[in-house]
Order: C-alpha cells, then structure tokens, then sequence
C-alpha cells in the first residue's frame, strides 16, 4: 500500500507493508537518524514527532501516519539551531544511540510545556532511557533548549 | 569546544552498525534453541527454504565447526549436536530482507532429546550434576583441571586457607554470610549488530558492534581458516558498550553466512534477543567471613564465590576472571583466603561488565564490613577507617601500590556530606561504601598524524569510540603537547588495516593508553623531516601501576509500610590526578553510578528454570531521567597518575560499591539487611515484617 505524509516538511510517499512500522520506513527511506533500541516502546531512541507530539516510531504502525506531519531528528534539528546547540553545548550524549530520541523529545516538550521546571523536564524525558551519562548533561540540555525559547 | 562527534550525534549522522546498507546486501537470522540443554535430534529446513525471499538455510553441518573465543575456545558458530542454553543459535536463514529471514528462521523445526539441565553454579558443582561440556579439558585455552567437577571452568585460590580458618577461630568478633549478587545486563540501547562481506579468503569486510577489532579480527580468523590480516574490521560508531561489546558475538556466523551466500550479510538483534543471548555479568553466590580483634582491627577474611559463567566460557578475558568477584582491595587483612569457582550451567553466557566481578564482589564485602562493624559495636565508618590500606601496606594479592589515598578521599566525603532530610513519616538511613580500584599502565594503540591545509592536521585513529569521549580527549591531548588549538584537529576512525594496533577501550586505561601513544606521536612530530604523515604506535606496559579509592554514601529515606525506598542523595568520593576532560570525567562518574543504582534495585535477568523471563526493556528496567537521584561528587585532587599526563582511571570506578552502599543505607534506615540483590520494596517490606 502507499503511504503519503510530509515528512521532515517536504512531501514524502513510500511503497510499505500494512504492517510495516514507521521506524522502519523511515530508516529504509535513509533516514536512519532514527534508531531502534528496545523495539518495545520503552526506551524511546526511535522517538519522532507526529503532528507535534512524540511517539515511539518503533511501535507506531506507518499506516498511521497517513496524511500526517512527521518531523525526524534530522528534520528537527536543521529547521532549529537552538536545539541543536543546546545538545552540543551542554553535551547531552555520550554513545549518542539515544541522542536522536532525546533531541526529538526535548523538542516535543518545548512546544508542550516550554516553561518546564527541572522536575517536569525528568519527567517529560522519563520516556527516553539513557545508559551512559547519568541524565544530568541530558536535563541541562533540555534546560538550554527551553530557555532559548 | 565540545565533543567531537557532538553535532553528529545530536543531528542523527553518525553512522552506527544498524544505520550501514552495502550493495547486494542480504540479511540473516537465526531459529534458536528453545530447550537449555539437548541433544539436537533432527533439523527439518524444508518449509524455511521454501518461504518467500529466502536465499539459504544453513545449520552446524554446513560452515565450519571449529569452536571459536577468547582465551578459552568453546563456542560453536552454530549448535552442533547439543544445544546447552535457551537462545543458542542452532540453524540460521539468509534472506532477501530481514523479515523475510526472521519469518523462515521461525519455521525451522528443531527436534530436541532433552537432557538434565543445572541451572546455578553451586548445583552444576555438586557430584552427580549434569555434564555441560564432556570435553571441557581437551578446549584450547582450558585450564580446567581433572580432579575438579567437569562443569568447573576454573577453580582458583588466593591465600592460605587454614591460617585464615585459624586467624578466625581466635579472632573476638566474626561474621559469617552468604550473599548473592544476580545476573544483569550491560543494558546499552544499540543491539547487537554485524555486517560481513567476505569476498575472497584474502578480502573480508566486517562492521561489527565492538570495541576491540583486532582481537576480533584474529577470533574470526581462528574460527574460519582466514588469515586475520586479511579480515578488516571497519570503524564504526558504538552505541554503548559497558563490557558488553568485547566478544565477537554474532561476526564468525556472518562471515560464514557471507562466505556461503557470495554476498554482504546483515544480522542485527532484536533487543529480545540480546537479553537472551548476549553476554551478560555472572551472577555471584559469595560465602564470606571476616574476622576482627576487639579493637576493631580486621583479623581475616574468607571469600568463597560462586560465579555462574553460562554454557559458554569464551567471552571473559581470562578464564580465570572476572577477578573482581573475589577481591577485598581496600583494607588491611593479616591473613587472607579466596576462592572463585567459575562454572558452566544451561544458562546465557557470560561476559564482562564495568570492572568485571567487582560489582558482585563488592557487594557482598562492603555488606559484610558493616556487618561486622554493628557487631563490634563500632560506626560503620571508624571501622573502614580503622582497616584502610595506608602507605606501606600490602594489599590482599601481597602487592604494594604507589600510594594509598582511602583516607583522605573519607575524609572529604565525610566534610562534604549534608544530611537530607525524609519526607515525613518515612525512615531515614545513611550508607556508606569503600571501593579501590586498581589500573595498569599497559598500553596498545597506535595513531596517524597528516598535515593538511592551513596546518591543521587529521588524526587516524583504530580506536573505537564507545561513547566516553575518547576520541575528544585524543584531540585535546594532541592539542596539550603540539601546542595547537584544538579547532584544528580532526579525529577520525579507521579500518584495522589502516594502523598496526589497538587492544581495544577497557580496563579504565583508555585516557592513559592514548596519553602514552601522544608522547609518541609528538615527538615524532616535532622532529620530522619533511611534512609528511608520521605514525605513532606503543605496545607494553611501563610497570606503573596506579589506584584510585572511592568512598559513596547513600541517604536514603524508607516508607515503613510497603518498603519502598527513595534515594534522597548520591555522594562519589574520588581520589583524582588531573583530569583531561572534566565532563566527560564528570558523566563517568554519574553514568556508572546510575548504573550501579539500576542494577542494584530495577534490573535483574530473571532466569527460571533457563529462561529468561523478561527478556525486554519493558520489564527489564532501566534507570530513567525520573529514577536517577541527586548526586553529589567531590573530587580529592592531588594523586599520581599514569605518565606525563598524569591521569587516573575512572570509568570503572563509581559502579561496584553501589549495591552494597544503597544496602548499608537500608539497613540503617530499618535495621533489616538485604544479602541478595536487587534491593526491592518487596525485599524490605518482607523483611520489616519478618
């Protein structure tokens, strides 16, 4: 079947699978920015914005997305420098396979709750785990962020 | 400047296993064994090879069946015959897509003979137990021994066993408990992932997800009849290793797969399939005694481990290892026994995690110290203060280090420390744990140094970059000794085949490795005739050995009706040198420590009868931003370090003394103590009411 979304801003239409999920129709599509950890909806690196919230694209049927806004970690991240900077600034990576997941979601939490204190940033951002640094260069990231705006 | 690979990360370039397509590309998978221990009495691949976009079915009988590991060499590509734990790989599909290779693999019918299976380390010793391995002595790299039970990989001694029994039939104060540390997993977010494209026996490509390539090169060599040189490990961006990154995993079936199919083959695990059968850390069963006089000075300790290493030995460095478990590095014991008994069981191999054994070890020691400590009738902490390891001392291994700084580094904890208070009505409790952790200068790398326009110079390095920042603290360490911004360098991973060596990150000696390759290269550098590229390569060990103690205290407020616990705040106390990179110096501080805290109270690989029972992230818990508490670091400056750049380990550091510190917190919180890991709300809320 044929999938028809705009994506990343640009019209966007692929051949898929009905059961095919949207991170794997991104990443077949070259837009392996997203990655897939847990492939369960739990750790939340296949993060992407769908009509301007976040949704694990490793669980989210592409079929879905259908005439939908999806915006990926490279999308995201070239339309708004401050999101951008704010990640490399205060070095919120380490191994970096979380990092996509994570920008997206701050991103997501700047136009839900761009006043977020530092309680509501951790939960917030409880949906995309972190093994390497402990959260805080994370949380002062998503700080930065939210204060550019 | 920031890290350099922050943009790429943050932008979704930088390229990892799963994210690389080759031309002609096919993709594996693999039907894997549902019974923990059997023979294999019939593989029926009729219907697989019949599915749609399938190219092959292979089992044992058709690659090669030479077994393949580290040090020890007991793994087979495929089962071969008997299959020794749920999850092993027993036939593998290649297939035009991924799905279509996982659809088929399910399809392959595998009739089992089952055998009796054991599934913990002291069962698979007792007599009459069911034999994993018939053949264990005749592996290459056994140190088996004949005497032993069969399923004993490696029984190893320390001490002498009856001046410690003696010391503690006369010592005034002894304490005598079992403890037990479980399994848990390394728990990076990227899977398991291989890409292999042998063209010819002289020309073969791997993208692997490891940290050590030219150890994995001769491993995929040994197993396949290729010549290592002729097998390039391609760099890669690493989604996290922890440990869990060091064996070759799923790169001789690839090859293989690849070799027979005449095309690129593609494997990336499912995470599910990572939790069942990648490696984990060896759960520890660990009987221990210690003794002190009735001053409180330690008399002796007796450290009995147990250590499940799964149906397969071949991931752990040594065979002999993970040491860690049955080490006691921080105090002063006059007489001193220890025993690890490594033992095979149905289980899910075993590897190496963040300072091997230690975690489990430390458990179980930091545990008893307090426990011995309220039986003395001492506080905890004058009790470690009074036994630390101080100038002159030997350790427990007989060893003398340069410089013993356990008391200075409790000193400033202790200065540091603000009590938080509880939320009302919940049980207030502090914790407090000891921990040094020993590293080698040894050193085995090697970097290209080429000028390029407007005199800045790109650096290649073979190093795998696992997410510490290494490659960031090569430049800055470039930057340090030729004198030149930082803003000029470019780092950039290559092929082993580009650079003569690199052992690979681990041991907490990456800063200090490349430190010493630095020296090399700058002053190659500096007397270079021609502006041409110089390489730089170190291979040894200049016999300087460092340590670096660390003290935690844990405050922890407990809910005395259902047990629940809150970390109110984490302090690490580390003794440093200079630090190259204070951030990057910084997040392996709070990284390992929240891994520490994970491990200890949400993980656990929960395996009944074989079978892990929560094989997936969604019950398999890791910390989140909302789990981690509070930390607290104070860095107690002025140590020796390794080489000119004068640096101390650290990545291994914070992660080991976390169970036993979060468990000393809950005991003074509710004079209930905790021996098995993980620390749960049930545990408590059992033991308050028991």
């Amino acid at each position: 079947m044929k999938l028809s979304m705009t994506l990343n801003g640009e019209p966007f239409a692929a051949e898929i699978g009905s059961d095919a999920m949207l991170v794997d129709v991104l990443r077949l599509n070259q837009f392996t920015g997203t990655k897939e950890g847990c492939g369960v909806g739990v750790c939340g690196a296949c993060t992407v914005l769908v009509n301007n919230g976040p949704v694990s694209s490793c669980i989210y049927l592409a079929v879905m997305a259908e005439g939908a806004e999806v915006w990926t970690v490279e999308g995201l991240t070239s339309k708004d420098s401050d999101l951008l900077n704010a990640f490399v600034e205060k070095e919120g990576m380490q191994c970096g396979i979380c990092t996509p997941g994570q920008v997206v979601s701050c991103y997501a939490l700047g136009i839900e709750n761009p006043s977020a204190n530092e309680e509501e940033i951790r939960e917030f951002m409880a949906g995309n785990l972190c093994r390497c640094t402990g959260y805080v260069t994370i949380t002062e990231s998503v700080r930065t962020y939210l204060d550019s705006k | 400047m920031s890290r350099v690979d922050a943009e790429s990360k943050a932008t979704g370039r930088s390229r990892y296993v799963a994210d690389i397509s080759l031309p002609n590309m096919v993709y594996a998978a693999v039907a894997r064994s549902t019974s923990a221990h059997a023979k294999i009495k019939k593989i029926d691949t009729s219907v697989a090879e019949a599915c749609p976009g399938v190219i092959g079915v292979f089992t044992a009988k058709d690659i090669s069946q030479i077994l393949y590991g580290r040090n020890l060499i007991d793994t087979p590509i495929l089962a071969n015959e008997k299959v020794r734990f749920i999850g092993e790989r027993v036939a593998a599909v290649v297939a035009n897509s991924r799905k279509e290779a996982e659809d088929a693999a399910a399809m392959i019918e595998i009739d089992y003979e089952p055998l009796e299976a054991v599934y913990t380390a002291r069962e698979a010793i007792k007599e009459g137990a069911p034999v994993i391995h018939p053949d264990t002595l005749s592996y290459k790299g056994s140190i088996a021994k004949p005497e032993n039970s069969p399923n004993m990989i490696w029984l190893g001694h320390k001490g002498d066993k009856l001046a410690a029994e003696l010391a503690l039939e006369t010592s005034a104060f002894t304490v005598e408990h079992s403890y037990r540390a479980h399994g848990v997993h390394q728990g990076y977010l990227e899977p398991q992932a291989c890409i292999a494209d042998f063209q010819s026996p002289e020309n073969v490509r791997i993208w692997l997800t490891n940290k050590a390539p030219y150890r994995v090169r001769n491993m995929v060599g040994d197993c396949l009849g290729i010549e290592p040189e002729n097998i390039v490990l391609q760099p890669i961006t690493l989604g996290g290793d922890f440990g869990g990154k060091g064996s070759p995993q799923d790169a001789p079936l690839c090859t293989a797969l690849s070799q027979k199919v005449g095309r690129p083959v593609k494997m990336v695990l499912h995470y599910s399939e990572d939790l069942t059968a990648g490696n984990p850390r060896h759960a520890v069963d660990l009987d221990i005694r210690l003794g002190a006089d009735a001053e409180g000075n330690l008399t002796a300790a007796m450290v009995i481990g147990y250590l499940n290493a799964g149906a397969y030995g071949s991931f752990t460095p040594s065979a002999k290892g993970p040491a860690g478990a049955t080490q006691l590095s921080s105090y002063r014991v006059p007489a001193f026994y220890s025993e690890s008994n490594r033992v095979y069981t149905n289980t899910v191999p075993r590897g190496n995690m963040r300072a091997p054994g230690a975690s489990q070890g430390t458990f179980a020691i930091e545990s008893a110290m307090d426990e011995l400590a309220h039986k003395i009738g001492m506080d905890p902490i004058e009790f470690r203060r009074k036994n630390l390891l101080v100038e002159g001392d030997k350790d427990t291994d007989g060893e003398h280090w340069i410089e013993h700084r356990g008391h200075e580094v409790l000193d400033a904890a202790l200065a540091a420390f603000t009590p938080v208070e509880a939320p009302p009505g919940w049980l207030y409790g502090r914790g407090m744990s000891v921990y040094s952790r020993h590293t080698t200068s040894a050193a085995s790398t090697s970097i290209r140094i080429t000028p390029v326009d407007d005199g800045c110079i790109r650096v290649e390095t073979p190093l795998i970059e696992t997410g510490t920042g290494s490659h960031t603290v090569l430049r800055q360490l470039l930057a340090d000794q030729l004198g030149m911004p930082s803003a000029k360098i470019e780092v950039v991973g290559v092929a082993t085949d580009e650079l003569p060596r690199d052992a690979g990150a681990g041991g907490s000696r990456v800063t200090a490795g490349l430190a010493t390759v630095v020296d090399v290269a700058a002053k190659a550098w500096m007397n270079r005739l021609r502006d041409e590229p110089i390489v730089a390569e170190v291979d040894g060990d200049s016999g300087v050995h460092i340590g670096s103690y660390i003290v935690q205290i844990a405050q922890v407020a407990v809910d005395p009706d259902t047990g629940q616990f809150k970390i109110l705040e984490f302090m690490n106390a580390i003794d440093v040198a200079a630090i190259i990179n204070p951030l990057a110096h910084q997040m392996q501080i709070d990284g390992g420590a929240l891994m520490g805290i994970g491990c200890a109270t949400l993980e656990n690989l929960d395996e009944q009868q074989g079978q892990v029972w929560n094989a997936n992230l969604g019950e398999y818990k890791l910390s989140s931003a909302r789990d981690a508490p509070p930390f607290k670091t104070v860095l107690v400056p002025g140590g020796i370090g390794i080489g000119t750049a004068n640096v101390k380990n650290i990545g291994e550091s914070t992660t080991p003394p976390v169970g036993a510190c979060l468990a000393n917190a809950i005991f003074d919180a509710t004079k209930r103590r905790i021996r098995d890991l993980p620390l749960t709300a049930e545990k408590i809320y059992e033991a308050m009411r028991g």
